[in-house]
């Protein structure tokens, strides 16, 4: 019983630990991606489109 | 007389701008630089460096060789 | 559909937004701080609200002011805020005129007139508002003080249709205008008389934006008979006549008492812009700011710190994981590859604070503007102008809004030497890197080390700059005029808010960058191609580093360690510390040291932060630069004279020091 709930722990904190970590390197990509929003505060609830290049 | 031949704060009046680059001469006039308007040279930079001019009471930094293009009386 | 802020440069529009808004936007005092629209909304009232970069008239000189006339004609807007400078009321008027014209309601908010008044000059807001039939709500944007009431009149006005105002231009514009105006079609953003009239005065976005449309030649025609009638181009008539206009205003509202000059801005400018001491005195300034940062009191935070990171803090950590029960692999993970990794980063951020805090004190006080001219004789020599300084000391921050700092450069190649010089800029992320090494190899003279570096950045990008003005870019028409506005002491509370929304990134990237950066380095070490938990050596990330190893041994670190690091490190640099941090297996900083002492000497130490600090712009601002470029070709040619650039200078460097006899 006490094996398996350590087996269960280390499931969830690994999982958790490399979900996030996944997560967070998808998110710098993209967002470094776009260049000038990067260094935007209003970047997250921006509507308008950053960049005047036509 | 051109605005470089001013000494360190004195006053002129603007008679003419004979700049040719058109961006600078925009820049200027949005500036309030303009025909009639009193100029104070305020200071000079080193080696031919830029000048500091005072224009409605407001501090402009260009560079001398425009700042000769300006005639003032 | 929003409500606009529109204004003079500097006047304030973003404290403003900020005050609206409840956002921390980047505010300074000087003119071109605001390069891009940025959008919010209006506190309780769930209007967005857009915040615009300066402009002194809608048509654009440069960029960033590009952005704000566009917006104008490409974005529907329910009312416009403009913000005017009491103390520079006639050149913010010119502006305001314009506005009026085009028809949608408008709403001014007059701000500073504090600054006004100490200069001799009372504005009467209510007569303002009679005289140009609009609200005219005083504020102080600094502190947020008639805000409410602006909210208000905002809401008040806002969509309400509002007749322009039609100022007299003359028989001849007059003429001109209705002509124009006929052929104009009914799509057309703002009053058709708005438009005609920024046609003949020759606004290129207004032309750009009307010749996808329909042919222009008949426009062009009248607006060639206008002038011939009158003798003299259409915009300087438009422009004197606004002038006259502006005069009877300023005449009727505005009471001046007596002229007086700002007088604590005289006195320091009499020093600061001193012909003999004012460079030195920036240079100065400059040095006893790297001081503060990685000697007097940078370092020894950073050491405490880092005592708590690799001593209390650890042991917690793994007492944790063992009353959880977590595996070895578990603990590994956590302890050498995420507390070493973020950790590694986090202990530097005292260094980076200060660093910030000095440059949040720059662009506050108002010194920006004149380090820009106390700068443009040596620009000059070098084929730039004494403005390009301002987006370089901001790429000391972070090399992004560096690079669109540049928007404000009038001059198209003047701007496009900035944004390729500007990856020198040594940039906060590479400062973890020079703290180590420089902390490890050079612990008496670390600020002078780090100094020398930070200079070297500047000379690489100035030579660079010079370089491309005498070839590529060649430039005759060099163009620098600059405000230079009244100095003011930082209020406590902006200067903090500045440093903190700057350090914040730093935090912020540790938290979840750098994290995931680190799982992901761990892991590439805790595998390799023949197995899982293999010895360091036999691992992937070894193999990967192996890679270019061999091309980095002249420069005097070729061990697969170092090529690893910097791999990794042009996703972000500061993931180079993170990368070293977890291959020497240490949990701390100063138990690295060790390790890298063994590996480095001091001369392969100070090659690798050369190459550290020139290698490559990172990810962010490669993107950066090709959205300001709008070239893949200008964007990869930074990239690559970055490696080449870095590769000849630290191989000189490093062969050079073994030569002359350096260990």
């Amino acid at each position: 019983m006490k094996g398996e709930n350590m087996m269960m722990a280390n499931i969830i904190i690994g999982g958790a630990i490399f979900a996030y970590a996944g997560w967070t390197l998808v998110r710098h990509v993209k967002k470094s991606a776009k260049g000038a929003c990067a260094s935007c505060h209003a970047a997250d609830h921006c509507r308008g489109s950053c960049g005047t290049e036509r | 007389m051109v605005l470089t031949d001013l000494y360190k704060g004195e006053t002129a009046v603007v008679v003419r701008l004979a700049i040719e680059q058109e961006a600078l001469k925009q820049r200027l006039l949005h500036l309030g630089v303009k025909e009639g308007k009193m100029v104070r040279l305020k200071a000079a930079m080193p080696f031919g460096g830029p000048v500091m001019v005072e224009v409605d009471g407001q501090a402009i930094g260009l560079r001398r060789k425009e700042a000769a293009s300006i005639e003032v009386r | 559909m929003y409500v606009a802020l529109f204004g003079n440069p500097n006047t304030g529009k973003t404290s403003l937004f900020n005050c609206l808004t409840g956002s921390y936007e980047y505010v300074g005092n000087w003119s071109g701080v605001t390069v891009e629209k940025k959008v919010g909304v209006l506190r309780q009232h769930g209007v967005p609200v857009v915040d615009l970069p300066g402009v002194y008239s809608l048509q654009p000189l440069s960029r960033d002011e590009g952005v704000a006339t566009d917006f104008l004609l490409t974005e529907p807007c329910s009312a416009i805020v403009n913000i005017v400078d009491a103390s520079q009321l006639r050149r913010n008027l010119h502006l305001t005129v314009q506005l009026l014209e085009f028809g949608c309601p408008v709403v001014i908010a007059l701000n500073m007139v504090d600054v006004a008044e100490k200069r001799g000059v009372k504005v009467d807001a209510a007569k303002l508002s009679k005289y140009l039939g609009v609200p005219v709500i005083p504020v102080i944007a600094r502190t947020g003080k008639g805000t409410n009431e602006l909210v208000h009149a905002v809401l008040a006005a806002k969509d309400k249709p509002h007749p322009a105002i039609a100022i007299d231009y003359g028989a001849e514009v007059e003429n001109a205008i209705r002509r124009i105006a006929e052929q104009l079609p009914d799509d057309v953003p703002g009053n058709k008389r708005w438009a005609a009239l920024q046609f003949l005065e020759g606004n290129e976005r207004m032309a750009a934006y009307l010749h996808g449309r329909f042919d222009l030649s008949p426009l062009a025609a009248i607006r060639e008979e206008t002038e011939q009638a009158l003798g003299y181009q259409a915009a300087k008539h438009i422009y004197e006549t606004r002038d006259r206009w502006i005069s009877e205003a300023i005449a009727v509202t505005a009471i001046e008492f007596e002229q007086k000059p700002l007088t604590l801005t005289e006195k320091i400018d009499a020093v600061v812009t001193n012909r003999y001491v004012g460079l030195p005195i920036f240079l100065a300034l400059m040095y006893v700011v790297f001081m503060l940062t990685f000697n007097w009191l940078g370092t020894p935070l950073a050491d405490r710190l880092d005592a708590f990171f690799s001593g209390p803090l650890t042991d917690w950590l793994s007492r944790l994981l063992h009353w959880t029960g977590a595996s070895p692999f578990i603990k590994a993970l956590v302890l050498d590859g995420v507390v070493a990794g973020v950790g590694g980063v986090l202990v530097f951020v005292p260094q980076i604070f200060i660093l910030f805090f000095f440059i949040s004190l720059l662009e506050d006080s108002g010194y920006m503007a004149r380090v820009a001219m106390v700068m443009d004789r040596m620009m000059e020599a070098i084929g730039l102008n004494g403005k390009a300084f301002i987006p370089m000391i901001i790429g000391f921050g972070c090399n992004v809004p560096g690079v669109m700092a540049a928007r404000t450069i009038e001059q198209p190649k003047e701007r496009l030497m900035t944004i390729l010089a500007l990856p020198f800029m040594s940039c906060s992320a590479r400062l973890p890197v020079y703290a180590l090494f420089a902390g490890t190899f050079f612990a008496r003279e670390q600020a002078l080390v780090v100094f020398s570096l930070y200079v070297l950045g500047i000379v690489v990008a100035l030579g660079l700059a010079k370089l491309f003005s005498s070839t590529l870019l060649k430039n005759e028409n060099s163009l620098f005029v600059i405000e230079l506005p009244p100095y003011r002491v930082p209020q406590a509370l902006t200067l903090w808010r500045s440093t903190w929304e700057k350090g914040k990134g730093f935090i912020r990237k540790a938290g979840t960058f750098i994290f995931g950066g680190s799982v992901a380095i761990w892991l590439l070490t805790y595998v390799g191609p023949r197995g899982v938990g293999v010895p360091m050596d036999d691992s992937l990330l070894a193999a990967i580093g192996g890679l270019i190893a061999p091309l980095l041994s002249p420069l005097g670190f070729g061990a697969w360690q170092a090529g690893a690091a910097l791999i990794t490190g042009f996703l972000a640099k500061e993931v180079v510390v993170s990368t070293m941090n977890i291959i020497y297996h240490v949990h701390e900083a100063s138990g690295l040291k060790k390790v890298i002492a063994a590996q480095f000497t001091p001369l392969s130490a100070f090659s690798f932060m050369v190459f550290v600090l020139l290698y490559t712009p990172c990810l962010a601002t490669v993107a950066a630069i090709r959205k300001e470029t709008g070239s893949w070709k200008w964007t990869l040619l930074s990239i690559g004279i970055a490696l080449t650039v870095a590769y000849m200078i630290s191989l000189l460097v490093y062969q050079a020091g073994k030569i002359v006899g350096f260990p």
